[in-house]
């Protein structure tokens, strides 16, 4: 690689030798979630499959934890985070359409480097939040047909034919999830891809890696030591 | 195969209670199959493009 295309375009200097990717209260949510995600999976549909056990508790418990968890990702990614890096924007779809045409021989032109996040990356995180938001909105509502310590159950709250509905959805959102998730636990374990899952749990990619996957100019690099690493602030 | 399930209330009324627990297959399936396909997908193009560079670098060769 030449000199000039180690160089940040921006400001000119070569980017840090250890980029953030991920901060530390990010991997700790992203961690967090996928232990809840998993307790919900494991006590719905293990049950189900013959391991009887007493799945409700620790079922709701977790559901809980989860929805306030997102609810947390949700404010942080709104106020503190680059809210707009993981929307799906037009340039975009315009950097697929060129590569698409790249992949079948149609334009010599190597499809442009995305910024933080590639497209398939924000539409998997888009597919993820709908079913997530649809399995806790519903989830929520059910727990008004259980006993838990702040309420007793009602389980008239909603007519019969209107619960059916909410189960249908939060069994649907589910099933995906669990699709969901056998897909991104793939990914994860890539050869090529462990370098993204090195940065879920060291938080930080080599300069090399950014250079390669990332436009610098579209997503600006900010050094490991000041953000993310054993001492990074969360 | 069915799609939800279904319960009979005390007053002889069929409602839905959720979706047909066998679905549950076809989900796991589907990321199986997802999986396989772009496996495979990602060794053949793997294999192409090491077939091409032998090809190239023997082409310098000669």
């Amino acid at each position: 690689m030449s000199e000039s295309a180690t160089r940040s375009p921006r400001s000119g200097t070569e980017p840090p030798a250890r980029v953030v990717r991920h901060r530390g209260a990010d991997r700790l949510y992203h961690w967090c979630m996928a232990a809840c995600v998993l307790t919900l999976l494991g006590t719905a549909f293990l049950p189900i499959v013959g391991l009887k056990f007493a799945w409700l508790e620790a079922h709701w418990i977790s559901g809980v934890i989860l929805a306030a968890l997102v609810m947390f990702h949700i404010v942080r990614a709104t106020i503190w985070q680059d809210f707009w890096a993981m929307m799906v924007m037009p340039a975009d779809l315009r950097d697929a359409c060129t590569q698409l045409r790249h992949a079948f021989g149609r334009s010599p032109a190597p499809p442009p480097l995305p910024g933080k996040y590639p497209l398939l990356q924000k539409l998997y995180h888009l597919a993820v939040a709908v079913i997530v938001l649809g399995l806790i909105v519903t989830g929520l509502m059910m727990t008004v047909k259980i006993d838990t310590p702040f309420w007793t159950r009602n389980p008239y709250w909603l007519s019969e034919s209107a619960w059916g509905v909410i189960y249908v959805i939060h069994d649907l959102a589910a099933m995906t999830t669990l699709t969901l998730v056998m897909i991104h636990v793939y990914f994860a374990i890539r050869p090529e891809k462990l370098w993204i899952t090195r940065s879920m749990i060291l938080g930080w990619i080599t300069r090399r890696e950014y250079l390669d996957h990332h436009d610098p100019a579209r997503w600006t690099a900010e050094p490991a030591d000041r953000g993310a690493g054993g001492k990074g602030r969360l | 195969m069915e799609l939800f399930r279904i319960t009979s209330n005390p007053y002889g009324q069929e409602a839905i209670v959720g979706l047909s627990w066998s679905l549950l297959w076809w989900f796991v399936a589907a990321g199986a199959a997802f999986i396989v396909v772009h496996a495979v997908w990602m060794a053949v193009g793997r294999s192409r493009r090491r077939a091409t560079d032998t090809h190239s670098k023997g082409g310098v060769a000669r």
